[in-house]
């Protein structure tokens, strides 16, 4: 109790000036405690929210990603050769035959090369890269500064 | 302690009422941030935040639906894709006894089950005690809402007047069933995947199964809010088949066409590209049907196979001959010119071999002997003319016998008889006559895609390929082409120059249902007996075929054609040859192939302009 009454005694006897001091330091270090707390509360934060939000992005996806495909599932059913045949009828075409076909000559049109085929040969056996793509750099070393080769 | 005392004094100022004020405000600002800053170090160091920490490690699974892979024809048309279905499960923990009759009435009459079968189903499990029952894997999108609707339909107050709901204990669960937009087409290709099963069956969907499996995933969630587990590595492949659609629909169609003319037992059609071994289309008819499960089953019951036209092997006959002159061209046995003197009968260990017509032909040119079909003459080629180890070493190299490695599930081998071929008791089996029949096509089993291989071989150069049906994989945004090895070079190039000439020549004299005006083709029908149990061979069912290509000079498709058991007649030129016709008609005009005289005049344009 006297220690509280001696300290209590002391600090109404500073000065102005000392006591703003200590005060000023006190505050300081309860701030820059808080601060360190505040990032670290932040950031825990921060991580929190946008890992959530990534999770529901993925979630997301996912859901896209199968929404996707039933999409495309049904637009394959509205482009089927059924239903294209259908559609075609309804608006009075009919199936093309091999006498409706006719050619025109076309000045410097070349006719089209057919698909590339591959060779018939045996497959090629690949070379083995060059030596200076392989060579570590120990041998390197050795062989060309060391004891390079007397000819070349 | 005396001297602070002393400084203390230097200019000591009294402490006034305000100042206290000050003091207090100040101390319960002081104690209030360092409340704050201590909350803050706790959440951040304290238990809480270990907890947090810890829970990084920890997560729970979550069932998610994973599509199965899909599957395009060559030009990205949907063959084979994924419809929205649900499954249905009941907590039979929220359920009254008293309610499961009208419930099991209610789903039933929704799902097309049969009400009784369900009622007893769900009565046994609840008294058994048993949490969950699943109903069915497969609810449409319209069975759940009418199903919703009926949950909200239903109420009523219990006792203890409680608003009851029966169904909202009825659980949905999102997944994905097979979508064939495109119906039936190419059925025997795809495959199919079982109801409630995850795994494929026959055709792509089997060969491919690992690349393609989907169902329900158990995915991983953390129980950290910042950790978020990978789900892109698991994504299934989507398969680009060489398959066009057009053209599967016209094979289909002329199959189907064939099969009622001559009313057949059923028909296969494949057309291929000779030089690369794709696949541009393969339809059978009857073909799977894949949207009843039943009427699927009953269908592989009955061919005992999904796919006939790689399942199903079968004495090929005079299409055979091809491959028999082909051998003996290629070791120089024969010639185009080399004569044979028909006598209309040929006997080998003691087997008499007959011509179709069992008529005498007299002296034919090799060209002559495919021309009229001869049985005797390829008969003599393959037993007098082809030494019995050199027929056999080619036989194996075409790969007769042995799969040709098609990317599609449940190929059958085939087989013939060879030298070595043995009884249970180790006995021979093999005679000259064999050698000498299968020279023509009997007595040796081979499957439609086997000899498309061997005509690809005549029309490419010598080349065997190796049948397949996928173009490439996508998977993860990237696409891998398929390129199969080729199978090595059975015939040298000036060989099937020579018999492609040969069979352009033979093919008008052989039969002219064949041939299409404007276009050249080259071929060779084929019209084998089947053997009967006890019976021996039948004169009346007959296998018929018909293996060709065109342009006869520049192959672009070999097409191959079998009927089984016409009934209208039993040759091949009558039956199979017409088939033939037909697709090369309709192949022409989806695949845009000019006329020959079109095609040579452009060619020769292109040639001037320096632009081939």
């Amino acid at each position: 109790m006297d220690t509280v009454r001696v300290l209590n005694q002391t600090y109404k006897e500073l000065p102005w000036r000392k006591r703003i001091r200590y005060i000023a330091t006190a505050l300081a270090f309860v701030l820059a405690v808080g601060a360190f707390f505040f990032l670290e509360v932040h950031f825990s934060n921060r991580a929190i929210l946008l890992g959530r939000q990534a999770q529901r992005l993925q979630a997301e996806i996912q859901n896209n990603r199968l929404e996707i495909i039933i999409l495309q599932g049904q637009l394959a059913e509205q482009t089927s050769l059924k239903h294209l045949r259908k559609v075609a009828k309804r608006l009075g075409y009919r199936p093309l035959t091999l006498q409706d076909v006719h050619y025109a000559p076309v000045p410097a049109w070349a006719l089209a090369e057919d698909s590339p085929r591959p060779t018939l040969q045996a497959p090629v056996v690949p070379t083995p890269l060059p030596r200076k793509y392989t060579i570590s750099l120990a041998e390197w070393l050795s062989e060309e500064v060391l004891y390079p080769r007397a000819t070349r | 302690m005396t001297n602070m005392a002393a400084d203390f004094r230097e200019d000591t100022v009294p402490i006034t009422q305000a100042t206290w004020r000050y003091i207090v405000v100040a101390g319960v600002l002081f104690a209030l941030a360092a409340v704050v800053v201590a909350r803050m170090a706790l959440l951040a160091f304290g238990p809480e935040g270990k907890l947090i920490l810890q829970s990084e490690n920890a997560y729970y699974l979550k069932p998610s639906p994973k599509p199965r892979g899909l599957i395009y024809d060559r030009s990205g048309h949907l063959l084979a894709g994924d419809r929205e279905v649900y499954e249905l499960d009941i907590n039979l923990n929220e359920v009254a006894p008293t309610d499961i009759p009208r419930m099991a009435q209610e789903i039933a009459a929704v799902l097309s089950l049969d009400t009784k079968v369900l009622r007893k189903r769900l009565l046994e499990a609840k008294s058994e005690g048993v949490p969950s029952v699943m109903l069915s894997k497969e609810v449409t999108k319209s069975q759940k809402a009418a199903l919703e609707r009926r949950a909200d339909e239903w109420v009523y107050k219990d006792k203890n007047g409680k608003e009851v709901k029966p169904l909202s204990a009825l659980n949905f669960v999102l997944t994905t069933a097979r979508l064939y937009p495109e119906g039936d087409l190419a059925s025997n290709v795809l495959g199919f995947v079982p109801p409630l099963a995850e795994r494929g069956y026959g055709g792509v969907e089997q060969f491919y199964d690992a690349l393609l499996r989907g169902g329900v995933e158990m995915q991983k969630h953390s129980y950290a809010p910042w950790v978020v587990f990978p789900t892109e590595g698991s994504q299934p492949a989507s398969l680009y088949l060489t398959i066009d659609r057009n053209l599967q629909r016209a094979a289909e169609e002329e199959a189907a066409a064939a099969v009622q003319k001559t009313k057949a037992e059923f028909a296969v059609i494949i057309v291929a590209d000779p030089y690369t071994g794709a696949i541009l289309a393969m339809a059978t008819s009857p073909h799977p049907p894949l949207g009843d499960y039943d009427k699927l089953m009953a269908y592989i019951k009955k061919w005992n196979a999904f796919n006939l036209a790689i399942e199903k092997p079968y004495e090929p006959g005079s299409v055979f001959k091809t491959i028999t002159m082909a051998i003996a061209l290629d070791i120089g046995a024969v010639k185009p010119d080399t004569e044979f003197d028909d006598t209309g009968i040929y006997t080998v260990s003691g087997a008499r071999i007959y011509n179709w017509n069992r008529g005498a032909w007299g002296k034919q040119t090799m060209v002559g002997c495919l021309a009229y079909s001869l049985n005797t003459c390829l008969a003599w080629v393959a037993h007098e003319k082809i030494p019995q180890n050199t027929f056999y070493r080619y036989l194996n190299a075409f790969g007769f016998g042995d799969l040709t490695g098609i990317d599609l599930g449940g190929e059958a081998p085939g087989g013939a008889m060879t030298p070595t071929t043995r009884d249970s008791y180790g006995r021979p089996l093999w005679s000259p006559a064999d050698q000498a029949s299968q020279g023509f096509g009997q007595a040796i089993m081979v499957t439609p895609v086997q000899m498309v291989a061997a005509i690809s071989a005549i029309a490419n150069g010598g080349y065997l390929v190796t049948p397949h049906v996928l173009a490439y994989e996508s998977m993860g945004g990237r696409r891998f082409a398929y390129h199969p090895e080729g199978r090595g070079q059975v015939l040298s190039p000036s060989t099937t120059a020579t018999l492609r000439k040969m069979l352009t020549e033979s093919l008008p004299v052989e039969t002219k249902t064949a041939l299409v005006p404007g276009y050249s083709v080259a071929g060779k029908t084929g019209t084998a007996e089947i053997a009967l149990p006890d019976v021996g061979y039948s004169t009346n069912l007959t296998n018929a075929s018909f293996a060709g290509w065109f342009p006869a000079d520049k192959p672009r498709y070999v097409i191959y054609v079998w009927l089984s058991k016409p009934k209208t007649s039993p040759w091949a030129s009558v039956v199979a040859a017409p088939v033939f016709a037909e697709m090369v008609k309709r192949t022409a005009l989806i695949e845009n192939v000019p006329p020959d005289d079109v095609r040579k005049r452009f060619e020769g344009v292109s040639q001037v302009t320096g632009k081939k």
